[in-house]
C-alpha cells in the first residue's frame, strides 16, 4: 500500500512542469530564430530576448509570435544560444479604491426588515386556455391518532392514506387513486360510527382516464370523481365528454356507493350530462377569468327516491380586486324536500372576496342547504341535519406589513330546530416577524345564540430553518348555559410540529388537550374532565 | 403492502418532474423576452431552474415547491398571468359544500385540514368537553366526497343509545319521564354527573351540603320514580345519612319533631332560594 502511494506521489511530482529559468534556440534562419519556450514559459509577442553563447552576450531578438510551448523570434543568432526566461512585466497595479465601511448593524437590520416584509403587488391575471392540473404526484401518509378523555376511551386509530394523481399508464391514459385504510385498534363505548367495523377501507377514486390537453374526447372509467359536474358525488361508472379548447361537455353515469362505507351499492344510481367552460379576458380586460359548470342528472337513491337534480356553478375573477363564486342546486321529485314540495332548492352558495384597495380585503359567504334526508336507521344513525343557513363575513386590514387587523363574524341557523348562533370578534396578527419565519396572532370571539359563550386564543407559528413548522395555540372557552345546564370554562392547548426530513419525506406530530377549569362547581360527580388528542403521521410525496 | 410498493413504483416510474427534461432546443421553449439566462439557469446544466417566485406575488411554499413550472404556466409564457385562486388548479373534492375557499382549512404546506375543534367554534355547534376529542366521523357520518354533512343538533340523535342504556340503571330515563333534551341536565364535559333543574325547586343539590352526591345516596329507589314536578315523592331517605341519634339532640326543642324522612323534608327544603340549612317559610326553631 505504502509503496504504491509513494510511486503515485513521485509520478505526480514528475508530471508537474518545473519552472525553467533558461531556454535555447532550437533552429535559426538568417532573420528568424525558433525557440523551445512559449507562452507557458512566460514569453509574449513583442518581448525582446537577450541571447547568450557560452555565457557571453550574443545579440538579441524580438518575439514575433508565441505558441504554447514554442515561439519565433525576429533577429539573428544561432542554434544552441540561450536566453533567460524572465517573467513578463507586470501590469501597473490598479488603484485600490477603498469602499466605505458597512453601515451599522441596526441600519442593516432595519433595511432587511423592510425588504423581507415588503408587500408584493400581485400580477394582474388573464387566464389562458385549458384547465388546470398539477402533474403526476403520489402522496402516502401513515398515521396514528389517539383520543382520550377522563373516564372514557381511549380510542386508537391507525391509518394509511394513498393518493395518486395523473400517473401515466401509456397511450395517453392516466390513473388516479384516492383511498384510505383505517384500523381502530381500540375503541371504547359509545361508538356511533360503524361500531361493528374496526377495519375500514375507503376508496374515493380509482379511475383510469384519458384527458386531452386541448381538443378531443375525455373519458374516465372506474370509481370516478366526476370532473366539471358540480355537486356530483363519486360513482362507480364512467364519464365521457368532448373537450374543445377551454370547454367540455359530456355524459356520466353509474351506481353510487354507500354513503357511509363507500362499498359498491346497486341501490343508488345516477346518470346525467355536464358542461364546463372558462373564458379568459384580454390583457386589458377587467375580466380575468370566468368559469362556469353545470350538471343535470337523474338520481335514484334509497333515501331520496327518484328525482332530477340540476346544478350550476359560476366563478368570476374581475381584475385583481374581486373574485366570487355562486353555486345553486335544485331538485324535483323524490323525498328530498322537507315540505313535501315537488321541487326544492337543495343548495345555494355564494362567496366573494373584494379588495377595494391594497392591504384591505373583505371576504364573505352565504350558504343555504335545504336538502333533507329522512332517517334510515333510526335516530341513533342520523346522517343529515335539516335545512340550514350559514353566513360569514370577515375584514382584513394590513396597515403595515407586519401587522394584520381582522374582524370575523358569522351566523348559522338550523331551520328545523330554529337554533341559531352568532359570533363576532377581532383578531390581531403579526404575520411576518423575524423575516417572515414567525407569526403571532391573538383573537377573541363573542358568541350568542342557543349555545352562547366566548372564546379567545393566542397562537404562535414559527418556521424553523425552512424544514420544520411549529404551531402552538393556547385557547380559552367559556360556554353559557345553553349547551349545558351550567356555565363552564375550559382551557385548551394545541401544538403541532411538521418537519421535512427530506425532499420527499415529512413527519407530523400534533397534540391537543383541554381541561375543564371549574369542575368543582358541578353536582353529581363533577365534570373535571380532561381530553387529549394525539396525532403522528409520516408522509411521503413523490 | 404490495399495493403500497406498486404505488411507489408507479410514482417513481412516472415522469413527475421537469428536472429530467433535456435542454430546450429552440428559443421557442418559452417566450423569450429576456436573454439573461443566468437569472434562472446555472452553468452546470440547463436544469435545475431556479427562480425567486416570491417576486411574482405568489411565493411558492410547501407542496407548491415541488410542482413543475408547466403545471401552472400552461401557455409557456412565464409572463402570462396565472390565477392564484386555489380553485383554479385544485378540484373541489367536497362537491361544493365549502365553496371555493380552500384556504379556510388548507394551506400549501400540508393539505391536511387545519379545521379542528377550535375552528368548530365558528359553527352552529361548538365542540366543548368530550365533543372536542372525538373523531369527526362520529357525527359527520357521510364519507362520500370528504363531506362534513351537517349533523343534527339534537342531542338524542347521537345519544339515543345512551338514553336507552339507562333502562338498565337506577335511573330509567324513559320510565322516569325524563325528556330527550340531554343538555338540560348533562354536561359535555362529563355525561355521568348531571344537574337536575327540576330537582332544584324541591331540594337544592346543585350547591350546598348536598352537592356532588349520587342519587341513590338519598333516594331508596328510582325505579318507580316519575318526574311530576310536584315535589311529592316519598322514595328518599334522610335518616340513612342523618342518623336519628345524631339529630334528635339538635331538635330537642323543636315541637312536633319526628325522626322520619318526610318530617325532615317538611321543614328543610334546601331550595335554591334558601340557605344551606334553610327551613321552609313559617318554620321556626
Amino acid at each position: 500500500m505504502m509503496p504504491a502511494l509513494c510511486l503515485g506521489l513521485a509520478l505526480a511530482a514528475a508530471a508537474t512542469p518545473q519552472k525553467r529559468h533558461k531556454a535555447t534556440v532550437l533552429y535559426a534562419t538568417q532573420q528568424r530564430l525558433y525557440l523551445d519556450a512559449g507562452v507557458r514559459d512566460g514569453l509574449a509577442a513583442g518581448q525582446v530576448l537577450q541571447l547568450h553563447r557560452a555565457g557571453k552576450p550574443a545579440g538579441s531578438c524580438k518575439v514575433e509570435s508565441a505558441g504554447e510551448k514554442g515561439a519565433t523570434c525576429a533577429g539573428s543568432g544561432a542554434a544552441g544560444e540561450s536566453f533567460d526566461l524572465s517573467p513578463p512585466p507586470l501590469a501597473p497595479a490598479a488603484q485600490v479604491q477603498r469602499l466605505a465601511p458597512p453601515d451599522p448593524a441596526p441600519v442593516i437590520e432595519a433595511r432587511k426588515a423592510v425588504v423581507t416584509s415588503a408587500h408584493f403587488d400581485k400580477i394582474d391575471f388573464h387566464g389562458g386556455p385549458g384547465f388546470g392540473g398539477l402533474g403526476t404526484k403520489a402522496d402516502v401518509t401513515i398515521s396514528h391518532a389517539t383520543w382520550a378523555a377522563t373516564g372514557v376511551g381511549p380510542w386508537h386509530q391507525e391509518r394509511a392514506d394513498v393518493s395518486l394523481r395523473d400517473a401515466r399508464l401509456g397511450g395517453g391514459f392516466t390513473l388516479d387513486l384516492d383511498m384510505s385504510a383505517r384500523r381502530w385498534s381500540l375503541r371504547s363505548d359509545p361508538i356511533s360510527f360503524r361500531p361493528d367495523d374496526p377495519t375500514q377501507l375507503y376508496v374515493w377514486e380509482a379511475a383510469i382516464s384519458r384527458t386531452p390537453r386541448e381538443n378531443g374526447f375525455a373519458v374516465s372509467l372506474g370509481r370516478v370523481r366526476p370532473r366539471f359536474a358540480p355537486g356530483q358525488v363519486i360513482l362507480d361508472g364512467a364519464q365521457a365528454g368532448f373537450r374543445s379548447g377551454s370547454s367540455e361537455a359530456g355524459l356520466f353515469g353509474g351506481v353510487v356507493p354507500d354513503d357511509v362505507t363507500l362499498s359498491p351499492s346497486l341501490q343508488n344510481g345516477t346518470f346525467g350530462a355536464y358542461w364546463a367552460g372558462q373564458h379568459a379576458g384580454d390583457a386589458d380586460s377587467a375580466l380575468r377569468l370566468l368559469r362556469h359548470e353545470a350538471r343535470v342528472a337523474f338520481v335514484s337513491t334509497a333515501s331520496l327516491g327518484k328525482r332530477v337534480e340540476g346544478e350550476g356553478l359560476i366563478q368570476l375573477f374581475l381584475t385583481k380586486r374581486f373574485d366570487g363564486s355562486a353555486n345553486i342546486r335544485v331538485g324535483a321529485g323524490g323525498l328530498g324536500s322537507a315540505s313535501g314540495a315537488k321541487s326544492s332548492l337543495d343548495a345555494l352558495r355564494i362567496d366573494g372576496n373584494f379588495e377595494p384597495v391594497d392591504r384591505l380585503s373583505f371576504t364573505g359567504g352565504f350558504r343555504y342547504d335545504g336538502l333533507s334526508i329522512p332517517e334510515l336507521d333510526g335516530p341513533a344513525n342520523v346522517r343529515y341535519g335539516g335545512a340550514a343557513r350559514h353566513a360569514d363575513l370577515s375584514a382584513q386590514w394590513e396597515p403595515v406589513a407586519v401587522l394584520r387587523i381582522s374582524a370575523i363574524s358569522g351566523l348559522a341557523t338550523d331551520l328545523t330546530s330554529g337554533l341559531t348562533r352568532r359570533w363576532l370578534g377581532p383578531e390581531l396578527g403579526a404575520p411576518r416577524l423575524f423575516g417572515g419565519s414567525t407569526a403571532v396572532s391573538v383573537g377573541y370571539l363573542e358568541e350568542q345564540g342557543w349555545a352562547s359563550g366566548r372564546s379567545g386564543y393566542l397562537q404562535l407559528s414559527a418556521r424553523l430553518r425552512s424544514r420544520a413548522q411549529l404551531v402552538t395555540r393556547l385557547s380559552w372557552f367559556h360556554s353559557g348555559s345553553g349547551l349545558s345546564p351550567l356555565e363552564t370554562d375550559e382551557l385548551g392547548i394545541f401544538a403541532s410540529l411538521r418537519a421535512q426530513l427530506s425532499q420527499q419525506i415529512s413527519v407530523r406530530l400534533a397534540a391537543a388537550g383541554r381541561s375543564a377549569l371549574n369542575g368543582g362547581t358541578f353536582v353529581l360527580g363533577g365534570p373535571a374532565t380532561q381530553t387529549v388528542f394525539l396525532d403522528a403521521a409520516l408522509s411521503g410525496e413523490f | 403492502m404490495i399495493a403500497f410498493v406498486a404505488l411507489l413504483a408507479a410514482a417513481q416510474a412516472a415522469p413527475h418532474s421537469t428536472a429530467t427534461q433535456a435542454a430546450p432546443r429552440s428559443a421557442a421553449a418559452h417566450a423569450v423576452t429576456d436573454t439573461r439566462c443566468s437569472a434562472c439557469h446555472g452553468t452546470s446544466g440547463w436544469r435545475p431552474v431556479t427562480f425567486d417566485h416570491s417576486q411574482t406575488g405568489f411565493p411558492l411554499e410547501g407542496r407548491h415547491l415541488a410542482a413543475s413550472c408547466s403545471a401552472c404556466h400552461k401557455s409557456s409564457d412565464f409572463k402570462a398571468p396565472v390565477p392564484t385562486s386555489c380553485a383554479a388548479c385544485h378540484q373541489d373534492v367536497h362537491t361544493g359544500e365549502f365553496s371555493t375557499r380552500c384556504a379556510s382549512c388548507h394551506d400549501a404546506r400540508d393539505w391536511v385540514s387545519r379545521f379542528d375543534a377550535n375552528a368548530h367554534q365558528r359553527t352552529n355547534f361548538p365542540l366543548t368537553g368530550r365533543h372536542a376529542a372525538i373523531a369527526c366521523e362520529e357525527c359527520h357520518l357521510e364519507q362520500r366526497d370528504h363531506r362534513f354533512t351537517r349533523a343534527t343538533l339534537d342531542c338524542i340523535a347521537c345519544h339515543q343509545q345512551d338514553y336507552a342504556r339507562t333502562a338498565g340503571t337506577s335511573i330509567d330515563h324513559a320510565r322516569a319521564g325524563f325528556g330527550t333534551d340531554c343538555k338540560s341536565c348533562h354536561f359535555t364535559t362529563r355525561f355521568k354527573g348531571a344537574s337536575f333543574a327540576a330537582h332544584r325547586a324541591c331540594f337544592q343539590i346543585d350547591s350546598g351540603p348536598h352537592a356532588g352526591i349520587s342519587c341513590l345516596k338519598c333516594h331508596t329507589t328510582l325505579a318507580t320514580t316519575t318526574v311530576t314536578g310536584t315535589c311529592s315523592g316519598d322514595n328518599f331517605s334522610c335518616i340513612q345519612c342523618h342518623a336519628c341519634s345524631a339529630v334528635q339532640g339538635v331538635h330537642r326543642d323543636v315541637s312536633g319533631f319526628q325522626c322520619k324522612d318526610r318530617k325532615c323534608y317538611e321543614c328543610h327544603s334546601f331550595t335554591s332560594s334558601g340557605g344551606q340549612r334553610s327551613l321552609r317559610k313559617g318554620v321556626t326553631r
